[in-house]
């Protein structure tokens, strides 16, 4: 019996281990910022500079280039997750992710955040779902200005982090 | 008759033979007299004591010897069971790891772009309560 038990506890903590990493990953820059305003911890972040990157990463991250030294330690991280993804990706996705870097890098934290909780919600929607979104995107974007910030007061908070304020 | 046929009545007969022996040292049993029982049972301890001080085991409650690995050796179906049921988990949460299709490179290369997902006014049903 105390044999199962410590099998089955080892097992456990396995477990616990692989989901725990899946959940770093899921951290976004809140957990890298946190860790930023901690002396210690931004010690270990790597600054590399833009000279320093691999020609992958050069090529990738080239929207980028001329800002790139001024980034923080915590969003050069994040650009360059970017960067390891980028290769998975299909060329049309590609293109998006280099049309849409600059928008992304000079969003705040929060937006970005936010914009991370949102995706992962729409990518656990039906395909059909997802389309139906589309299309609604298409005409929410006709909409006034007036109109959108209107329903932007009106609904709730997505994500909230007090230590952002 | 066929050699098979020969071999079958033979195996009947066998088993046949065997399941008399069974009743008879069954019915013998019950009429053991308290000297022999007393007899076998100081045996069975001594044997007993005797694997323990060799061997290290511990007994069980039933006075059975426990030894290593005794639980799965009787419920090995369960523990195989369990096993396969922790490396099937575990290899599905490592596979979700490395095929990350919310990280932020496919957020960029979604049909829709940030903007959508940055403005809480659209679809207020993507949004999540506060968490504070």
């Amino acid at each position: 019996m105390k044999q199962f038990w410590l099998i089955f506890s080892m097992l456990f903590v396995l477990q616990v281990q692989a989901q725990t990493n899946q959940e770093k990953l899921a951290m976004g820059d809140i957990g890298a910022i946190k860790a930023s305003l901690n002396d210690d911890a931004s010690a270990d972040t790597p600054m590399k500079k833009w000279a320093e990157l691999t020609a992958q990463q050069r090529e990738v991250l080239t929207p980028l280039a001329s800002e790139w030294d001024m980034l923080r330690p915590w969003q050069r991280e994040k650009m360059l997750d970017i960067a390891k993804d980028y290769p998975k990706m299909d060329e049309k996705k590609q293109k998006r992710v280099q049309k849409r870097l600059n928008s992304w890098s000079r969003m705040t934290p929060y937006e970005r955040e936010n914009a991370r909780q949102r995706f992962e919600k729409f990518h656990s929607l039906s395909p059909e779902k997802q389309q139906e979104l589309r299309e609604r995107w298409v005409e929410h974007r006709k909409l006034p200005e007036r109109e959108r910030e209107k329903l932007r007061k009106e609904s709730s908070e997505v994500y909230y982090d007090p230590e952002l304020d | 008759m066929s050699a098979d046929n020969t071999n079958h009545n033979d195996t009947e007969h066998l088993e046949a033979q065997a399941k008399g022996l069974v009743s008879l040292l069954d019915a013998r049993a019950q009429r053991l007299s308290m000297r022999t029982l007393k007899k076998l049972e100081e045996g069975r301890t001594h044997a007993v004591e005797m694997h323990k001080e060799r061997h290290g085991a511990s007994m069980n409650n039933d006075g059975t010897l426990s030894h290593w690995g005794a639980w799965i050796d009787h419920h090995r179906l369960t523990f195989a069971g369990l096993v396969l049921i922790a490396i099937i988990s575990t290899f599905i949460v490592l596979q979700n790891m490395n095929n990350n299709e919310t990280s932020d490179a496919f957020l960029l290369g979604a049909d829709l772009p940030p903007e959508a997902f940055v403005d809480k006014g659209f679809e207020p049903s993507l949004n999540k309560r506060a968490t504070i």
